[in-house]
């Protein structure tokens, strides 16, 4: 159960990036709500479910809006294995500590994304500089009032073992 | 430095292969135009679900649009209502001025026709009591208007000027039950007095006058002009005092008495002319406060 959940969600939150998010945010500014999912999956199971999570949620980002196959894989694949790496570090029951893991990956993930534009000679309108003002930083915010949102609810799922049922962390 | 377990660096070096894998998939995958049956499959299984999303974005985004055109209905409406309230104003502001324009020409006219010098002035107040009929003028000494100068507009009679200040007068009306004057009917140059003047307070109505002291076989019918006769001084001869609404036997039966519609409508005087006569005025006021 706990995969085809995971797959739902990554559907629904691709469904909703790409419609109703699309009205939130300004000046052409939106969460990555996927993202977001990857590294709150990552927090509450381990590395390999974490990076397993990421490559699904970023195979499915590539597919669904015609990236470069790969792109956000790789993206998502290393940023939520790195995410399952800290999982035994992180306080799971400390809201802030996920807030700002989520944070942090936000921007991580914006420079990765940016190197990527360059390896895969992607034309980029903004300088590296004018990417983190002007994208990463606004993208943060959005994705700390997120991620507030949505822990408790998948911190909870996680506890009663709806999501992965043999990670390797400690909950 | 500790060394990681095995399974630990095992773990580690699957995920850089295949994170390098990944990056080999995306640069030989760049430029592709076709896609595969995983991915048309899977773009078949996700669609119906961004359809409702999107469908969900269309209600949303129409929503938002139904408050933002309300409110901008809103202040249209009120900017409206706004410049249709100016509207009102400036429409009831030109109608006043046309209808002062239309007695102003009136007046000029009948400035340039009349036979005598006249000073225009402005009713300023109107004593509100029905003990007095009198009105204040803006025209006084400084200006030449002087004590029993006859006032008229250019339908007829209004009355005479009564006191004098240096800057207005007051002007005692025909109708004041107090006041004479001597009176002669236009087509048969029947002479009488015009007197007694009966005020009515619906502004929609005028006073009415009488003349009286006619004889009983007077040439007087409904319809006939009566003017001021100029006997007494004050009031020049041939000035409109009013119609003949009806002609009567008075109480006595000895003489006749007709009722006047008075040429002036006493409820609605807003400019008037003082006539500055020939000759020195003579008191004839046989009323007075």
């Amino acid at each position: 159960m706990g995969p085809l959940l995971i797959f739902a969600m990554f559907v629904v939150s691709l469904a909703l990036q790409g419609s109703v998010l699309a009205l939130v945010g300004t000046s052409g500014v939106h969460p990555d709500i996927l993202l977001v999912l990857v590294v709150v999956l990552g927090l509450l199971s381990d590395t390999k479910h974490g990076a397993l999570a990421g490559l699904a949620a970023g195979l499915l980002q590539d597919v669904m809006f015609g990236s470069p196959l790969g792109f956000f894989a790789f993206i998502n694949m290393l940023t939520g294995a790195l995410a399952g790496m800290l999982a035994d570090e992180v306080n799971k029951d400390f809201m802030p500590a996920p807030v700002m893991l989520v944070a942090f990956f936000t921007v991580f993930s914006g420079l990765l994304a940016f190197m990527l534009t360059r390896f895969y000679s992607i034309p980029q309108p903004h300088s590296f500089v004018e990417y983190m003002q002007q994208v990463s930083l606004p993208r943060v915010a959005m994705h700390v009032i997120f991620t507030g949102l949505v822990y408790p609810c998948l911190y909870r799922m996680q506890k009663r073992r709806l999501l992965f049922s043999d990670t390797e962390s400690a909950d | 430095m500790p060394v990681p377990p095995v399974r630990t660096r095992k773990k580690t070096i699957s995920l850089l292969l295949f994170l390098v894998l990944l990056l080999g998939i995306g640069q030989l995958t760049a430029g592709r135009q076709n896609i595969t049956v995983v991915e048309e499959v899977l773009l078949t299984v996700v669609a119906p679900v961004q359809g409702v999303f999107q469908r969900l974005t269309r209600s949303v985004e129409s929503m938002f649009a139904t408050v933002k055109n309300y409110q901008m209905l809103l202040e249209e409406n009120a900017r409206l209502n706004e410049q249709l309230a100016a509207a009102l104003t400036l429409e009831a502001r030109l109608a006043e001025v046309r209808r002062e324009n239309d007695r102003l020409r009136l007046m000029l006219g009948f400035q340039e026709r009349s036979q005598y010098d006249l000073i225009a002035a402005e009713v300023v107040a109107r004593d509100p009591s029905d003990w007095f009929h009198t009105i204040t003028i803006n025209k006084g000494s400084l200006h030449g208007v002087e004590r029993n100068m006859a006032v008229v507009t250019s339908e007829g009679l209004v009355g005479n000027v009564l006191t004098v200040s240096p800057l207005s007068a007051q002007v005692l009306l025909l109708t004041d039950p107090g006041r004479g004057v001597s009176a002669l009917v236009q087509r048969s140059r029947e002479p009488g007095e015009v007197s007694r003047g009966i005020v009515d307070n619906d502004p929609g109505r005028p006073g009415y006058l009488q003349i009286d002291r006619l004889p009983r076989d007077a040439n007087i019918q409904p319809g006939d002009t009566v003017i001021s006769s100029g006997l007494g001084g004050i009031f020049p001869k041939g000035l409109v005092i009013g119609y003949v609404l009806e002609v009567q036997d008075d109480d006595s039966g000895i003489l006749t008495v007709a009722r006047l519609r008075p040429a002036t409508n006493f409820n609605r005087l807003e400019e008037v002319f003082v006539v500055i006569p020939s000759p020195p005025p003579e008191e004839i006021y046989k009323g007075g406060f």
